[in-house]
């Protein structure tokens, strides 16, 4: 019996890093809701929706073809990256209250995303199997699936270029610009058309990109969404929307948290432990306690544009 | 005017007319069936599987003059709501005689409550939940239930496997979790221990920190009550992580053949179970058997799934009880079809079908099955098993 | 706001509507005795009108700017109280019915006190959570609720002799229906009206004025809760079966949503009609033309409202019919 079990490892260990990789995967789950929050004040309610797309692109890439995950992501990020670029007109059309209004446009988006999905690939689950991905690695002294690492770095590559993005060349910080006043950014000659085109389609890329890793680790189904756009609101909130290192240290906590909570509790507390979770970041960031940018997405949040 | 009445069916009822206007000997009596499955929707491949093994029973019998059956689908799209609205439609409207069809209890318990009300027996295709024959209600039936898989896995674990300590991984659904629950009764009565006993909330991608507890827990033997895309998950990780077991039993799902196709070769020595599926059929009906599998080819194209046999053997026993009650010209009366249910003795590929006086369906069995080298082979019950079980299966280095 | 009295507030100005609105009060009224033993179109009005009350509870909030994502809360509170209390104590169904309603209320009281002072999307997520949270406590509670097997065999509504039929859960509907309106429109008249309008305007202007945001929004959760668990419970009474999954489902938060918003979340009448007209147009025309293609009809009325209807029906009705009143 002994060496069939091999030895006995220390379960904390094995939760809180495989908690920390899944946050990695949140933050970059949640990094196409934040930049498009941030620099647009659309709430985009489909965004998990457009994770799924970018999912089941991917899915089919792999399952015909035979294409890693990693390498389909630009592909996968085609199909939304256009969605949310051709909604431009459309969100422009929306009055005030901006915010609340982009949030029921969106989720009417999310809807009709939705049944295209269901229609175009049925409500099979399916999911991305590369079977090199099932390989166990040693890491810490504790077991990882290889894919899950590999999907932690890919992730923290992407996070990485982005915030190297907004922070060090003229375009991010001039969308960093937008984000703080659109007014101000729009009297100092930058044209916030553009740039809103830019960031939908920039945000609407992360989330497809983001679709093919989804389905390596979770299956994927037309109305799987909501998971990943709970993730992201959550996320967005608590790291403030401008801060690429805010979501990063966000997306660990909140994995680490579920990791532990289901180590300790099963899928009762873990369920309840993100769910607390969201509610303390709302009650905590909602009443503006910290961050000018959170202010700007309050009750009668709209936009001087 | 009813819908959806497919070509099939509508020749089938031109031919047996033409028929009927031959000779007045015996007339044919009528009977409008109302079925009722997920066609769209999340459950819409099972849904269809159901209604297609439908339509080839409804089709066999509008071959003979004796009877004339009007079928009339409607597509609930796995939603309780347009479930009763269905029943209701059928019964209230197009006064159908009877009901067949339903995926999941969520569904068949709403529409069983119709039934009831207006007095039209209803035979599930697949129900499992033990409360719904408890209601003590007369019009509602089902050719499948859930003890057979309490008996079954019990039975190969008990028989087969004898281990010390089980594991239990259960999916938060009706069906799963009474399953789940009953199994642990029914082990630590024959002094199994359960020392993982965990339900999981579907959506839940990483089974690492429960297999954890499996491991640590030092269980030999993990039985998963719940679908094929969490074994599929699960299996993975299990690899993954190394976690290894003497034996893994999946409750549901693990018939189908993209289990073997998608799990590969981790997919070796893993346990499932079945009821009819083509090659596995009750004995003395395996010519019946082969010949709706040909029927169902040449109708749909491919292999018939194991829900087409469930419809078609459902709407099998409801025809077969109204086709006691011809012999009268006119419409069949539901209370001539509900008495001819209850004295109902029909052997068909799934079962010897018969029912009890709650509506259980006295002989359904499930089967274990077993991976080897890329097929499914009965282990269990020996009556019925082909091949011999591989049990302990190798750690996951060895392979 | 419109002419003087609890009529005035019921019917709207014009002629015209007022004469469409008792017509379909008569009919409404008379409806079971039409159908006859059809009852399949008594089923659907039920579930039309069981609707129409979810659909105005929910606006009831919307009026003070406070778009709820979580009124699934309070139709599963409805449900599982009027299904235990029904199924487990043997109580009356319709005393479980009542009971329940106010349990869902006393729910309202406590999410107002959890959502604070959060207003906008804040305010929308935080009452999502909370619905989410109540599934899963529903889902893992089972000495309770029996987790996700759900409750099986719950009484129907009895009525006169005992018997259970569709008229009793359609009049029981019905008269849920006037009530939530009569309630609506007493509270457009009432200072609490003017009180919530004062605070979809700006929470700090309106506490300028002197109003007591904390308190109108519990009062104004407390009703909306209220009704939307008598919804609940009586949902779980016409199909003798509740689920953690079904009774606190996430569409039952969003479908409110887009039906107030379809048929005029601003007019009194907005949100029945527009639950009455996209759940029997779903059921009878659009389900026969498109079968699954629901969620086709909801996303497009959301994106149609929004973009084009930003009053809902009754706005664009009312434009078009003569001079912008505009919504209250």
């Amino acid at each position: 019996m002994e060496s069939r079990r091999g030895p006995r490892r220390c379960t904390v260990v094995e939760a809180v890093v495989g908690g920390l990789i899944t946050g990695t995967f949140y933050a970059l789950l949640a990094s196409g809701f934040a930049v498009i929050l941030g620099v647009t004040r659309v709430f985009n309610l489909a965004h998990g929706d457009l994770v799924i797309l970018g999912a089941y692109v991917g899915e089919r890439l792999w399952h015909l073809a035979g294409w890693s995950p990693i390498l389909v992501m630009p592909l996968a990020a085609l199909p939304p990256l256009l969605l949310a670029v051709a909604s431009r007109p459309l969100l422009a059309r929306v009055g005030e209250p901006f915010v609340l209004r982009s949030v029921v446009l969106t989720f009417g988006a999310s809807l009709l995303i939705q049944s295209t999905l269901q229609t175009t690939f049925t409500a099979d689950f399916r999911l991305i199997t590369p079977p090199a991905w099932d390989r166990g690695i040693s890491l810490f002294g504790v077991r990882v699936a290889a894919g899950r690492l590999l999907i932690a770095a890919t992730a923290l590559i992407v996070l990485g270029l982005l915030h190297l993005l907004f922070t060090r060349t003229f375009f991010g910080k001039s969308l960093r610009a937008v984000s703080l006043d659109r007014e101000g950014a729009a009297l100092a000659g930058i044209d916030p058309v553009r740039v809103d085109r830019f960031v939908l389609g920039l945000g609407g890329a992360l989330a497809g990109a983001v679709g093919p890793l989804f389905a390596a680790i979770q299956y994927v189904t037309p109305s799987a969404g909501i998971g990943p756009t709970l993730t992201a609101i959550v996320l967005t909130i608590f790291g403030g929307v401008g801060s690429i290192g805010g979501l990063l240290v966000g997306g660990l906590l909140l994995g680490l948290a579920e990791s532990v909570a289901a180590w300790a509790g099963g899928a009762l507390w873990r369920d309840l432990t993100g769910l607390g979770l969201l509610l303390l970041v709302l009650r905590w960031r909602g009443v503006g306690l910290a961050g000018a940018s959170v202010s700007a997405i309050g009750p009668a949040g709209g936009r001087a544009a | 005017m009813p819908q959806r009445i497919p070509c099939g069916a509508w020749a089938a009822f031109l031919v047996s007319l033409a028929l009927g206007f031959g000779p007045a000997v015996a007339e044919a009596a009528t009977i409008t069936l109302g079925e009722i499955n997920p066609l769209t929707g999340r459950f819409a491949a099972h849904g269809t599987a159901l209604h297609r093994g439908v339509l080839l029973a409804v089709e066999e019998a509008n071959a003979s003059p004796l009877l004339r059956v009007t079928l009339a689908t409607r597509d609930d799209e796995g939603r309780p709501d347009r479930a009763v609205a269905a029943a209701e439609e059928l019964i209230t409207r197009l006064r159908a005689a009877a009901l067949v069809g339903g995926y999941v209890d969520t569904l068949v318990g709403p529409i069983s409550e119709v039934a009831e009300r207006h007095k039209v027996p209803y035979v599930a295709t697949a129900s499992l939940d033990e409360r719904l024959t408890q209601r003590g209600y007369r019009y509602f039936f089902r050719i499948s239930h859930l003890q057979a898989y309490v008996d079954s896995m019990l039975g190969v674990v008990r028989d087969l496997f004898r281990p010390r300590r089980v594991a239990i991984l259960f999916s938060a659904t009706p069906g799963a979790s009474q399953l789940a629950r009953r199994q642990r009764e029914r082990l630590e009565q024959a002094a199994i221990r359960v020392p993982v006993f965990e339900m999981f909330t579907s959506g839940m991608s990483d089974f690492a920190p429960l297999l954890a507890r499996v491991r640590d827990a030092d269980a030999e033997v993990l039985i998963a009550d719940a679908f094929f895309a969490d074994h599929l998950v699960m299996v993975r990780q299990l690899r993954a992580l190394e976690v290894n077991l003497k034996g893994f039993l999946g409750a549901f799902g693990m018939e189908f053949p993209e289990v073997v196709r998608d799990l590969g070769p981790s997919g070796e020595y893993l346990f499932g179970t079945t009821g009819w599926e083509p090659g596995i059929a009750e004995p003395g009906t395996e010519e019946a058997s082969r010949a709706f599998v040909a029927q169902y080819r040449r109708r749909f194209g491919g292999e018939p799934p194991p829900l087409a046999m469930h419809g078609y053997v459902a709407a099998r026993a409801i025809l077969a009880a109204a086709g006691r009650a011809a012999g009268r010209s006119g419409e069949v009366e539901p209370q001539a079809i509900r008495q001819g249910l209850q004295e109902l003795d029909l052997l068909t590929p799934l079962e010897r079908v018969q029912f009890d006086s709650r509506g259980e369906a006295t002989h359904y069995r499930r089967l274990i099955v077993q991976i080897q080298g890329g097929t499914r082979i009965v282990v269990y019950p020996p009556d019925r098993a082909t091949g011999k079980a591989r049990y302990p299966m190798p750690t996951w280095k060895e392979r | 706001m419109r002419e003087g009295g609890l009529v005035g507030a019921l019917c709207p100005a014009r002629a015209v509507f007022r004469w469409a609105g008792i017509g379909g009060a008569i009919l409404a009224v008379l409806l079971p005795a039409l159908v006859g033993p059809r009852e399949y179109l008594l089923y659907l009005g039920t579930m039309a009108l069981v609707f129409s009350v979810l659909a105005q509870s929910w606006s009831l909030q919307a009026q003070a700017g406070l778009i709820s994502f979580g009124h699934a809360a309070f139709f599963g509170v409805g449900a599982y109280g009027s299904a235990l209390l029904s199924l487990r104590w043997q109580f009356s169904p319709w005393i479980a019915l009542a009971a329940a309603a106010l349990l869902a209320a006393a729910t309202g009281l406590a999410a107002a006190e959890i959502a604070g002072d959060l207003t906008g999307p804040y305010f929308s997520l935080t009452t999502l959570a909370l619905a989410e949270i109540l599934r899963v406590v529903a889902l893992h509670w089972t000495s309770l609720t029996e987790g996700a097997w759900g409750l099986v065999g719950i009484p129907g509504l009895p009525w006169i002799g005992a018997r259970e039929t569709r008229a009793a859960e359609y009049y029981a509907a019905l008269v849920m229906l006037a009530a939530m309106c009569g309630t609506s429109a007493w509270v457009q008249r009432a200072p609490l009206g003017l009180a919530l309008h004062a605070i979809r305007q700006g929470e700090a202007r309106a506490a300028a004025s002197g109003v007591d945001a904390r308190r109108v929004k519990r009062i104004a959760l407390a009703l909306s809760g209220l009704f939307a668990g008598g919804a609940g419970a009586l949902h779980v009474h016409i199909f003798h079966w509740v689920d953690p999954a079904s009774a606190f489902s996430l569409n039952l938060s969003v479908l409110p949503l887009i039906m107030a918003m379809f048929g005029g979340s601003g007019y009194l009448l907005g949100p029945p009609l527009g639950a009455v007209v996209l759940y029997l147009g779903n059921e009878l025309v659009f389900q026969r033309l498109a079968p699954g293609g629901q969620l086709w009809l909801y996303g497009g009325a959301v994106v149609l409202v929004i973009l084009a209807l930003p009053h809902g029906i009754l706005g664009w009705i009312e434009a078009r019919v003569g001079g912008p009143r505009g919504p209250v």
